[in-house]
């Protein structure tokens, strides 16, 4: 049975919650239990953190979500939006958008927006440049910083760190993500005044190496290597979690496996399989979703290369602006080019996934530590113990103005809790409160895919249905078998030619684009990261259907027409 | 030699007073080396002598003085009814029996074919030059291939003038038909491949740098009563290149019946429904016709045109008609879509949502 809606609200949170708990940086609002507010809005379950939310993870929803996103919207002058409100159901987020609704502020955002845009974008480029040294060399110094022998103080000066790093890396992804998306948005307006369709305007700024296909082709050939050496057996035959032990056993070492897998993690280890999870080590740590990466693609006949499939993109990049230009008169060519050159520029698309790299992946693995360390330091029964305390609480065991015993109980109260919640995922109502007919939020409307047609999926919601509609993301129609997946975790048990219905993609899904024949979103634009992946990929795909995960179920036979935006369910599974 | 009628080639064609304002274009054009179709006019003297002279016309002349004093859309709709009636008792006055006779001999002795089939369209004066609004209103024939259907046809042209429509638009625009006396063309009839219109801007968007072209198989007329979707191009006006062709569906084709002597519409055959009308030299022909009329006009145009079965590559486009684009006045200039971050951020990239809902 799902959760009603009276059940969450009146769900106090996890135990010893209280609004002492939350000190959030504050723009509009902070992390809490869903209250009353649940009636007032329309929220949406986010698929990113499918796995639950530990009482520190909060820290997490503040920084990154709601101090974010504010301070983003904040900080771009956005007209209509002030970014977006996450809250809690038990351990689950949800998000709601924050309209700006005074007329008068909206005419001098505007006027802000015109005058800042400009140079914002003339000084992409070098700016971004400059920033990702900055977000590289700050991740770096924390990441790598060696914890072991540090005092108490030492670890909560760290932690102060973590989560100074944590915001900024937030902040600045808002700051940047809400100016190119708008600038996106508008160049597709400005493009479909000239008579090309919005979908043809991705295209245009596809192809570009960004620092997620160059990881991309880092884990390729750390593929191809073990293939080359003669491991692939010990891939093939052992679960993803035992590998370790059984390249040890089958001399790794000795090959240079080792040797290359460690120089792999050194420069790409650290990062997460999910984005912004306290739950889970760095693949530094714990390379375990390497080695189920390099199982997947050694499953394959060839492993793919990622220089060809980027020219092939690049290719047809070129192609689709040829024949765009070749219907565009000249004078018209004159204005398309200067605009297209100016997108290309500051490219919406290759941001949105080269950014990932420096911060989604990456933002929480020094808190994650410091809560370990100190943890072990503090002499918790298990060293993720601290995970399960609030950050004021965490702090004044750091500070020695509590001790671990006063806690004990709790945590195991939360542990409970926490579950509880996260079993129960699959129950959770998508979406909750009443539904309008649009939202006002660029990034939730073109990221998330919250369009109008979506919203009118959610009203008119009939279980049973056999057709559903979204955005198009890659083109092209296929047939296939459903694998329903809540999280990321499964991907590794897609075969080739399933069909992944999922609520949401983030790049830790990324390697299943490689198998599987399609892909059907709950959420997700034209310019979500299963949108950009599955047109890279060639993966037809469609995204923000708003009720796939709910209308199709595992071993359905599905047809994806991921030109049109529709799914069709051919045949119910036995 | 009466005026009652005038070779294109004559300079007295080209002035709209004696032949109207359609046929003095096509004669201006003839006379700047366009390939228009051979033909003469039968002008507006011929007209005036038939109202005046003849006891028919002297007839419409009575019930029309009668009907435009009375000035009431009842009584226009009595004349019309009452004039068609008359024409079916129609003798021409032997003097334009003659002209006619000759205009139309002649013609044949030019394309030098004894029974050259011949379009016969009407040319209205009275009108301003740039005001087409009311085009179409009157009768265009073709198919004629002898001196009597000639002839039938010309008074077919004459009497349109009287039909309601016309009468009751000239009632509203204060014009006699004293003021807007009808020359009629006979022009030699280009069999056509395919016909159409073409447009050098954007008949809806008003923007200045394409032509236009809608086109379909065998001659015009379905198309222009808008009984068939044309085929659609456009061409970059400055380079004559393709941007853009729609195929459309052709469910009618006008072709000539040779039994009935003049142009039929049937059923398209399902092998041409939705088969490509134009080529692309066809297309680039087309257009630089039209730039070249639109420069040499000095405003922008509309134009009917017909490709002449046999045309070989290189060959010129046969030009019909050529009118003004009327309707919005030329310097308000369409506004071309011009890059600018800030702009389209505001106009696509974000929403509002004025006001605090209720809820």
């Amino acid at each position: 049975m799902p959760f009603s809606e009276a059940e969450i609200i009146a769900d106090p949170g996890y135990p010893g919650w209280h609004s002492g708990m939350a000190v959030g940086p504050r723009m509009h609002t902070v992390a809490r239990p869903i209250g009353p507010e649940l009636k007032d809005s329309f929220w949406i379950l986010e698929y990113r953190w499918s796995y639950g939310i530990r009482p520190l993870g909060f820290t997490v929803v503040d920084d990154a979500m709601n101090w974010g996103l504010q301070r983003g919207a904040y900080e771009t002058h956005l007209p209509g939006s002030n970014g977006q409100d996450y809250a809690l159901a038990g351990v689950h987020a949800y998000c709601r958008e924050l309209p700006q609704f005074s007329a008068l502020e909206d005419e001098a955002r505007e006027q802000r927006l015109d005058a800042c845009l400009p140079p914002f974008l003339e000084g992409f480029s070098a700016n971004w440049a400059a920033t990702t040294r900055t977000l590289d060399a700050r991740g770096r110094t924390l990441c790598e910083c060696d914890l072991s022998g540090l005092g108490t103080g030492e670890l909560l000066e760290y932690l102060e760190d973590a989560r100074l790093y944590l915001r900024w890396v937030w902040e600045v992804h808002f700051q940047w993500m809400y100016p190119l998306l708008v600038n996106y948005l508008g160049f597709t307006g400005f493009c479909e005044e000239l008579g090309i369709a919005a979908a043809e305007v991705p295209k245009f700024l596809a192809g570009n190496p960004s620092k997620i296909t160059e990881g991309d082709q880092a884990l390729f050939s750390l593929a191809a290597e073990a293939r080359n050496v003669g491991l692939e057996s010990v891939f093939k035959e052992n679960e993803a979690g035992d590998i370790v032990t059984a390249l040890g056993k089958a001399g790794a070492s000795a090959s240079g496996f080792q040797d290359k897998l460690e120089e792999f993690l050194q420069t790409w280890g650290w990062r997460t399989e999910n984005v912004g999870d306290l739950g889970i080590d760095s693949w530094r740590e714990n390379p375990t979703p390497v080695f189920g990466t390099i199982r997947t693609l050694l499953a394959k006949d060839s492993i793919p290369d990622v220089a060809t499939e980027l020219q092939h993109s690049a290719a047809a990049r070129d192609e689709a602006i040829a024949a765009t230009r070749g219907r565009l008169s000249r004078s018209e060519q004159v204005s398309f080019d200067e605009g297209l050159q100016a997108l290309q520029s500051a490219n919406f698309i290759w941001w949105n996934e080269d950014h990932n790299h420096y911060i989604d992946m990456r933002s929480t693995i020094p808190m994650r530590r410091a809560a370990l360390a100190l943890g072990t330091v503090l002499g918790c029964a298990n060293p993720d113990d601290t995970t399960f305390l609030f950050w004021p609480e965490l702090i004044r065991l750091a500070e020695g103005r509590a001790k671990f015993n006063e806690f004990a109980n709790l945590i195991g109260e939360r542990r409970d809790y926490f579950k509880q919640w996260a079993a129960r995922r699959g129950e959770m109502p998508k979406y909750l409160g009443p539904t309008p007919e649009q939202v006002t939020d660029p990034i939730m409307i073109e990221m998330d895919g919250v369009t109008e047609e979506f919203l009118r999926a959610v009203r008119f919601n009939q279980s049973g249905a056999e057709f559903l509609t979204g955005t198009p993301g890659g083109a092209g129609k296929i047939q296939g078998r459903a694998k329903v997946l809540l999280t990321a975790e499964g991907i590794h048990a897609l075969a080739p030619g399933d069909v992944l219905v999922c609520e949401g993609t983030s790049p830790s899904w990324t390697p299943a684009f490689a198998k599987i024949a399609a892909c059907v979103c709950d959420t997700g634009g034209s310019l979500s990261h299963a949108a950009v992946i599955s047109r890279e990929y060639g993966v037809p795909s469609v995204l923000g259907t708003a009720i796939a995960t709910k209308l199709i179920r595992e071993g359905d036979l599905v047809e994806v027409d991921g030109s049109k935006g529709e799914v069709r369910v051919l045949e119910r599974a036995a | 030699m009466s005026d009652f009628t005038f070779s294109f080639d004559a300079a007295e064609a080209a002035d709209p007073r004696h032949s109207g304002a359609k046929v003095a274009r096509l004669a201006q054009l003839a006379a700047s080396g366009h390939a228009v179709p051979k033909g003469f006019v039968v002008t507006t003297a011929a007209f005036s002598a038939f109202i005046e002279e003849s006891p028919v016309g002297r007839e419409i002349g009575e019930i029309i003085r009668i009907a435009e004093s009375a000035n009431a859309e009842q009584t226009l709709r009595e004349a019309a009814t009452a004039i068609a009636a008359l024409g079916e008792t129609v003798t021409l006055p032997d003097a334009i029996a003659a002209a006619l006779r000759h205009g139309y001999e002649q013609l044949c002795l030019a394309e030098r074919r004894v029974d050259l089939p011949v379009a016969v369209r009407s040319s209205a004066t009275g009108e301003d030059a740039k005001d087409a609004s009311f085009a179409g209103q009157y009768e265009s024939l073709l198919g004629m291939r002898s001196v009597d259907a000639v002839a039938q046809a010309v008074v077919q042209c004459w009497l349109s003038l009287f039909n309601e429509r016309a009468l009751l638009y000239r009632q509203r625009a204060g014009l006699s038909f004293a003021d807007t006396p009808m020359a009629v063309a006979v022009m030699t009839l280009v069999e056509a491949r395919a016909a159409g219109v073409a447009f050098s801007e954007h008949p809806v968007k008003r923007t200045s740098d394409r032509v236009v072209i809608e086109g379909t198989f065998g001659f015009g007329e379905a198309l222009v009563q808008g009984i068939v979707t044309p085929d659609h191009a456009e061409l970059d006006k400055a380079d004559l290149r393709i941007l853009d062709y729609q195929i459309g569906e052709k469910t009618q084709v006008s072709i000539l019946d040779a039994a009935l002597g003049k142009v039929v519409e049937r059923p398209m055959p399902d092998t041409f429904r939705t088969a490509r009308v134009l080529d692309d030299e066809e297309l680039q022909a087309l257009a630089q016709t039209v730039r070249r009329l639109e420069e040499e006009a000095g405003h922008a145009v509309d134009v009917e045109w017909v490709l002449p079965v046999g045309r070989q590559p290189g060959q010129p486009v046969a030009v019909v008609q050529l009118r003004p684009i009327t309707g919005k006045p030329a310097n308000e200039a369409p506004s071309k879509p011009t890059w600018s971050p800030g702009h389209y951020a505001s106009k696509y990239g974000v929403r509002k949502r004025a006001g605090r809902s209720s809820a």
